[in-house]
């Protein structure tokens, strides 16, 4: 299991994405609708702080992002699909 | 164009694998007549489609099939 801050801020991210984005795939349909249209800003800038909490601490989610420190911070560490089981990486 | 996000769209924490039902699932995705398949059609055929909101439909379509990638 990643460390409990990393997970949260993590889910932090995965759930204004999901919440903004599926605002947008309504708006397709709907594009007038004021209630979804609020929705998705209000989920794109909750977004945007998370993704800038979770990538401070935590190193880039896109490759663009990637560099800051000079390091390889994109390639390097766990991929998505790979578990974070700490047990299992000692092994 | 597109970018890739290093992230899972929700967390995901399979307690009982079953790989025959993963083995049909990634047939259903990649394989023949798959989404895969699918989504790289509509992401080629957008570009002669006459009205906005299909170029749009094929868009939002064919990207949400490479979230499963």
């Amino acid at each position: 299991m990643m460390n409990k801050s990393r997970e949260n801020l993590m889910k932090k991210v995965q759930m204004y994405a999901f919440v903004a984005h599926e605002c947008a795939l309504y708006l397709d349909c709907h594009p007038q609708n004021a209630k979804a249209l609020a929705k998705h800003a209000e989920a794109a800038k909750e977004l945007k702080e998370a993704v800038a909490e979770y990538e401070n601490m935590y190193g880039p989610l896109t490759a663009n992002a990637a560099g800051g420190n000079g390091g390889w911070d994109w390639v390097a560490g766990k991929w998505p699909w790979q578990n974070y089981d700490e047990k299992e990486a000692k092994r | 164009m597109w970018t890739y996000d290093k992230k899972l769209q929700y967390p995901v924490n399979i307690k009982n694998t079953n790989p025959a039902l993963a083995k049909m699932i990634i047939s259903q995705f990649g394989g023949p007549d798959g989404e895969l398949g699918a989504a790289m059609r509509y992401l080629s055929q957008r570009y002669t489609m006459p009205y906005n909101e299909a170029i749009g439909i094929l868009t939002d379509v064919g990207i949400e099939v490479l979230f499963c990638v």
